[in-house]
């Protein structure tokens, strides 16, 4: 890791607990993010990526409760910092947009006070100064700043993500974190904004963390990508990585999931079984009950994740 | 059942219950005839007499404790009742919809702006005096306002597929509502029948106070009546009204402590929270907006 | 469809239309969800309904489940009209359509156990006489839905499985009274990526074992393309294209079909550019004159604005409703 490394995420481990036990979401899980890059966090039911997504900021609500490692955003610990430390770092080093634009959009204010409040919460400004930044951020996200006096019912789903991709952006951070941003969006608008999204990256490189399920879209729009499977991290390679020579039995399942539209009609399989419970890990690599290639050392030890070459990191005894 | 029987909360309110319900079967054997003249008017509490004696020289511990049955018997069966009827107005509204939903609603805010005390007042004076017009009357002042609860949850229930599929499976509509919605539904139905048990005992004991319920027999709301008809508070004769105060006022906590419990139970986010938070101040780690940080390593 | 022989279609949708009041207050509005939606399901056949959200495809798979009354048009089951015969669904057409929802976390109720949910329509209807044979045949429904062994699910309440399992389950549930016609609403929407192949497998399954004519509604074109026989692509309430699988994924003529498969994330290829379109929604309520698709349209033309676009076939079976598709000649590819 060098000094300019946005994030840097070490054997982070993140339980849940509840009256009936604790529910380990993430377990040892690492991975940088670097200056300018589109990292993708992929998995599915149980793999733990939202839960680090909300982590990274520690805004995960009870009962959950980090339990090791570090959290380094550009040099700063973020699982040391108290709450004063904290606000000053969210927004600023770190930014979130969440899934569904509806649930964090104030109903009852419009957006050009919504974005307001965003900016002088954090660095206190006058307020005409305050509205034509507001006007600059819509701008730049493809919004006409008119909407500055919308109430966010009046806008479509995808200009209300829109404005949340804009408040997350207000203050220039150097890292945007975003869950799930466009699965609740039709297949155009997602295109539509991701697209606008990456012209944005170029131009002003800030670094993202882009966590979601679907990993075609990923293979698209990121640089790096993560696979996690059942709270751990089991390959990490660039996207053309994944996309051509994934190793990980895992991977190589989901990647057999995504019926092509362009490429000749194949019977695909996808990968049998059921993804892990949480609150009842099997023993060993989590994989191991669904893995078609599962040795007896599968089930009772857990792989580390190594290099293969490089920058191609895996998990999988078979593999090694 | 078991969970309910692990909550302190339920444990404590049904140990009352309990001995209430036990009073109520068997204490009449117990007790001397509460109607009999045993002493002297307005005697205070002494061994012969532990609650000491009315102002007609009755024993008043031999008539609480007989009139302890038909207390309980008349708000239990006012509560069922009016679950009843709020259920099956309510859900009916919430799934037929339309043209039913309106004539149902129609009939439920008649039923809850009409003033309740004054219509009893007026059917009381019509229908023989007795607990079943108590019975009668409460219900029918009280059903609306479960009938509005239950209808608002039966129609989020409705929109859910699992109510579209047994549609498209071909059920009729009376098995839709009873299998396949009120299931659904059992922890309000249980809290609704508990404050409808608690509002029929509060109502049922001032009715009977007024004058309003049969003044010949005994039961708690009647023992307040003759206390005031006999100048109880004048006298200072405390003896013959704060005991059965204390009474209404054990059965209806002992309700309530068995509702606090049911929502716990039915909220099991509420559950999860507490041990979190038990846990952390075990660890000594302090609980703040953001996610807390727990180093077992 | 003309220009093909084809059996009679089991199901068939003509002229659905639907119109929603939505509002309260003094200015309710008129949401034209569907219009003139005309579908065939043939037995054995899969048919895909792809569109975003607010196209109108759960409406008209909600429709043909009867779950809500078009507000114009027919539905023919084996050449009758339901609606008008029946202003109520019978028991019978319960029996021949059955519907699989898109969320299965919310299909199945929980307070029942699976027993129960497989169990209450072979009774409803008939199919079964005594206990014994009762579960035997819940047992045969969960083997077909790859769910085994059997006594690990019948005892257990949905909330103890999986989303893929309670979807296996809601699909033997639609099975038990063995249907002519399956109407699956996304059924994989809300799975687990490495789950919908299984399912979507099993749809091919019942297709070639049990000769269901099925009905696929999706947002997923690319999954469309993978299962189905033929596609119609709806927008605004609208068929804007129909046709076999491989001509309209191939060949499509019309431009918001051209949208939508260019927008569709690839892994294996890299990304289309997106035709130059401008963004905008479906126009849903005060729907203008002319061509629903004008005011987006890069190639449009006045007569667009004026005039509704009749139903085209520039391939046999391949049907487009737009002013400007060419009429190939049958050589061109």
């Amino acid at each position: 890791m060098n000094r300019s490394t946005v994030l840097s995420v070490r054997d982070l481990h993140v339980e849940y607990l509840t009256e009936t036990g604790s529910v380990r979401a993430v377990e040892g899980v690492s991975f940088d993010v670097e200056p300018g890059e589109v990292f993708g966090l992929a998995g599915e039911s149980g793999s733990g990526k939202s839960t680090i997504a909300k982590a990274v900021l520690r805004i995960l609500e009870a009962p959950a409760v980090i339990t090791g490692g570090s959290v380094l955003c550009q040099g700063q610990d973020v699982l040391d910092l108290d709450e004063a430390g904290l606000q000053r770092m969210r927004w600023r080093k770190a930014a979130l947009v969440f899934q569904s634009a509806m649930n964090v959009l104030n109903p009852v204010m419009t957006v050009g006070e919504q974005l307001c409040d965003v900016l002088v919460a954090h660095r206190p400004i006058a307020q005409p100064l305050a509205t034509d930044r507001a006007a600059e951020l819509l701008r730049l996200v493809g919004i006409d700043a008119h909407h500055l006096r919308s109430y966010p019912h009046q806008l479509s789903g995808g200009m209300r993500q829109r404005v949340v991709i804009a408040m997350a952006l207000a203050l220039d951070p150097p890292l945007l974190i975003m869950d799930e941003p466009t699965t609740a969006l039709d297949v155009v608008v997602q295109r539509e904004i991701l697209g606008q999204l990456a012209e944005l990256q170029a131009k002003r490189q800030f670094s993202i963390l882009f966590i979601t399920h679907d990993l075609s879209l990923m293979i698209e729009f990121s640089s790096r990508i993560g696979i996690m499977y059942g709270g751990r991290m089991v390959e990490v390679a660039s996207a053309g990585g994944i996309a051509t020579s994934a190793q990980h039995p895992y991977t190589r399942g989901l990647l057999r999931s995504f019926p092509s539209l362009r490429g000749p009609r194949r019977t695909l399989t996808g990968i049998p079984g059921t993804p892990p419970d949480m609150r009842n890990p099997p023993p060993g690599c989590p994989f191991h009950p669904r893995c078609p290639e599962a040795l007896g050392l599968c089930r009772s030890e857990v792989p580390e994740l190594r290099p293969l070459h490089r920058n191609h990191h895996a998990a999988c005894h078979v593999l090694q | 059942m078991s969970p309910l029987l692990k909550n302190r909360s339920a444990l404590a309110g049904l140990g009352i219950l309990a001995v209430f319900a036990v009073l109520a079967l068997l204490g009449p054997w117990i007790v001397g005839d509460p109607l009999a003249f045993v002493a002297r008017p307005h005697e205070p509490p002494s061994t012969e007499h532990w609650l000491g004696t009315t102002g007609q020289g009755q024993d008043v511990l031999a008539q609480l404790v007989v009139g302890t049955r038909i207390t309980l018997a008349v708000a239990f069966v006012t509560g069922v009742l009016v679950t009843m009827f709020g259920a099956l107005i309510g859900t009916a509204a919430a799934y037929f919809g339309g043209r039913i939903e309106n004539a149902l609603s129609l009939l439920t805010n008649v039923f809850l702006i009409m003033p309740g005390l004054p219509l009893a007042v007026v059917i009381a004076v019509y229908m023989p005096a007795g607990p079943v017009t108590i019975t009668i009357v409460l219900v029918i002042t009280g059903w609306a306002w479960n009938a509005r609860l239950l209808r608002a949850q039966a129609l989020s229930l409705r929109e859910r597929d699992f109510v579209m599929a047994a549609i498209v499976g071909g059920e009729s509509h009376l098995r839709v509502i009873v299998c396949e919605i009120l299931p659904n539904m059992t922890s309000l139905l249980v809290s609704c029948f508990i404050s409808a048990t608690i509002y029929a005992l509060g109502a049922q004991v001032g009715l009977e106070f007024l004058g309003l319920g049969d003044i010949s027999m005994v039961t708690w709301g009647t023992m307040l009546y003759w206390a005031s008809n006999d100048a109880a508070l004048l006298t200072g004769s405390w003896w013959m009204f704060v005991p059965t105060g204390l009474c209404v006022a054990l059965v209806g906590f002992a309700l309530v402590l068995i509702n606090f419990a049911v929502d716990e139970l039915s909220n099991p986010r509420l559950r999860a929270e507490r041990a979190w938070r038990g846990r952390l101040r075990r660890e000594g780690v302090r609980v703040t907006a953001s996610t807390p940080v727990l180093r077992k390593r | 469809m003309s220009g093909r022989l084809e059996a009679a279609p089991v199901l068939e949708a003509r002229g659905l239309t639907k119109v929603f009041t939505v509002g309260t207050g003094l200015r309710p509005q008129r949401l034209r969800a569907l219009h003139d939606v005309s579908l065939r399901l043939g037995k054995g056949r899969i048919t895909a309904l792809v569109g975003e959200s607010g196209s109108g495809k759960s409406t008209v798979a909600k429709i043909l489940a009867r779950l809500v009354r078009p507000t114009a048009g027919e539905i023919v089951l084996d050449g009758r009209n339901v609606v008008a015969e029946e202003p109520r669904a019978s028991l019978a057409y319960r029996g021949r359509v059955q519907m699989i929802f898109q969320d299965p976390f919310a299909s199945l109720n929980p307070a029942h156990t699976i027993a129960y949910h497989l169990e209450r329509p072979l009774v409803r209807h008939g199919k079964v006489r005594g206990r014994a044979e009762r579960r035997a045949r819940v047992a045969a429904l969960l083997h077909e839905v790859g769910l085994d062994p059997p006594d690990a699910f019948t005892l257990k309440r949905p909330t103890e499985l999986s989303g893929g399992q309670r979807q296996r389950i809601a699909i033997a549930r639609a099975l038990a009274v063995e249907p002519d016609v399956l109407l699956a609403d996304e059924p994989t929407s809300m799975l687990d990526v490495s789950l919908r192949m299984g399912v979507l497998n099993l749809m091919l399954r019942l297709r070639d074992e049990r000769g269901v004519a099925l009905l696929y509604v999706t947002h997923d074109i690319a999954s469309a393309r993978y299962v189905s026989d033929e596609i119609s692509v709806m927008y605004a309430g609208q068929i804007v294209e129909s046709g076999p699988a491989e001509a309209v994924v191939r060949r499509p003529e019309h431009p918001y079909t051209q949208l939508l498969l260019a927008a569709v994330p690839d892994a294996q290829q890299d990304p289309l550019p997106l035709p130059a379109i401008k963004r905008g929604a479906p126009p849903l309520v005060d729907v203008p004159h002319g061509c629903l698709f004008a005011g987006r349209c890069p190639d449009v033309e006045p007569r667009c604005r004026k005039v509704p676009p009749a139903v085209q076939e520039p391939a046999p079976g391949h049907r487009v409703r737009c002013h400007l598709v060419r009429l190939r000649s049958p050589t061109e590819p």
